[in-house]
């Protein structure tokens, strides 16, 4: 068995493709129309938090049903339950941040929400209920593993000339996910991973890289089409 | 431990050279299983060199990359 801590060998693995993602995080910030990629950053976001809560809550239950004696059960639903609840509402903030662009709520609950973001999401469905749901531990790294920077998202809002209220969620998450990161180091070093978790972990890491940036590009495309 | 990992994936170009990586790189590598192997090689031969330039490789550590912020929970 592997000597590193299990939160050390999965952040290894996301470091294996973190250059696919930040490549297009640089073209997509640097972009001469970031005013305009803002707010469909920002739907892009509420698509994917929008499932947060249903997917914690449906790994919890996956994970109560796992077969007796399962180590990792136990902690798996504990952790996933504790995390369900600090993500209530986040969802929310971002529809009041885009209200603060001018985009109302119905407008944006009636737009279908991209197939990238459903084929990204969708697998996590997939594995909580049909593999094992310590998958999910993998979007939650991926997407909470490196957190915006302040002052970063305030070069970009100055750049974008939008106001601060768009950006409200977005800061907060900087302040929040450093924690939420540790939470999850912790909990997967606490787990009894075998193996085959380790790869589950990795390939549902890759492929949530993966589809993240797919969803970044199609937006400029959309822009520079 | 899976053999051979690290030469699949330098002659893939998600590594660019074995010998920049610390121990702890060699050991994540070596043992990634068969299906992580192939998901990587996968990720890296759709990248077109427009997006990653022909010098860099997946793990590549380009300071001038930056990842944040993408998207946040």
């Amino acid at each position: 068995m592997s000597p590193l801590p299990h939160s050390q060998i999965l952040r290894g693995k996301i470091r294996l493709v973190e250059p696919r993602l930040a490549a297009v995080a640089r073209r997509f910030w640097t972009h001469p129309r970031v005013g305009e990629l803002v707010p469909e950053f920002l739907f892009l976001v509420h698509s994917m938090i929008r499932a947060s809560v249903p997917m914690l809550e449906a790994a919890a239950a996956a994970a109560r049903r796992l077969p007796p004696g399962d180590p990792v059960a136990a902690p798996l639903a504990d952790y996933f339950e504790k995390h369900a609840r600090e993500e209530l509402h986040h969802d929310e903030w971002l529809l009041a941040d885009l209200a603060a662009l001018g985009r109302s709520r119905e407008e944006l609950l009636a737009r279908m929400p991209s197939p990238t973001v459903a084929a990204g999401v969708g697998a996590h469905y997939y594995w909580i209920h049909h593999v094992h749901p310590a998958a999910f531990l993998a979007y939650l790294a991926v997407l909470e593993g490196n957190p915006p920077e302040v002052d970063q998202l305030e070069d970009i809002r100055r750049r974008a000339g939008l106001p601060p209220e768009a950006f409200r969620t977005l800061v907060k998450h900087a302040h929040l996910d450093p924690h939420h990161r540790d939470d999850l180091d912790d909990t997967l070093d606490a787990l009894a991973l075998t193996p085959s978790l380790h790869a589950l972990l990795g390939v549902a890491a890759f492929h949530t890289v993966e589809r993240v940036a797919d969803a970044m590009e199609e937006i400029l495309d959309r822009f520079e089409g | 431990m899976a053999s051979g990992n690290l030469d699949r994936l330098v002659e893939a170009r998600v590594v660019t050279s074995a010998d920049a990586l610390s121990g702890a790189e060699r050991t994540v590598i070596e043992g990634l299983s068969e299906e992580e192997v192939s998901t990587l090689i996968g990720i890296r031969q759709k990248l077109s060199d427009a997006v990653v330039s022909p010098a860099a490789s997946l793990a590549d550590e380009d300071p001038e990359l930056d990842l944040k912020p993408n998207v946040v929970l």
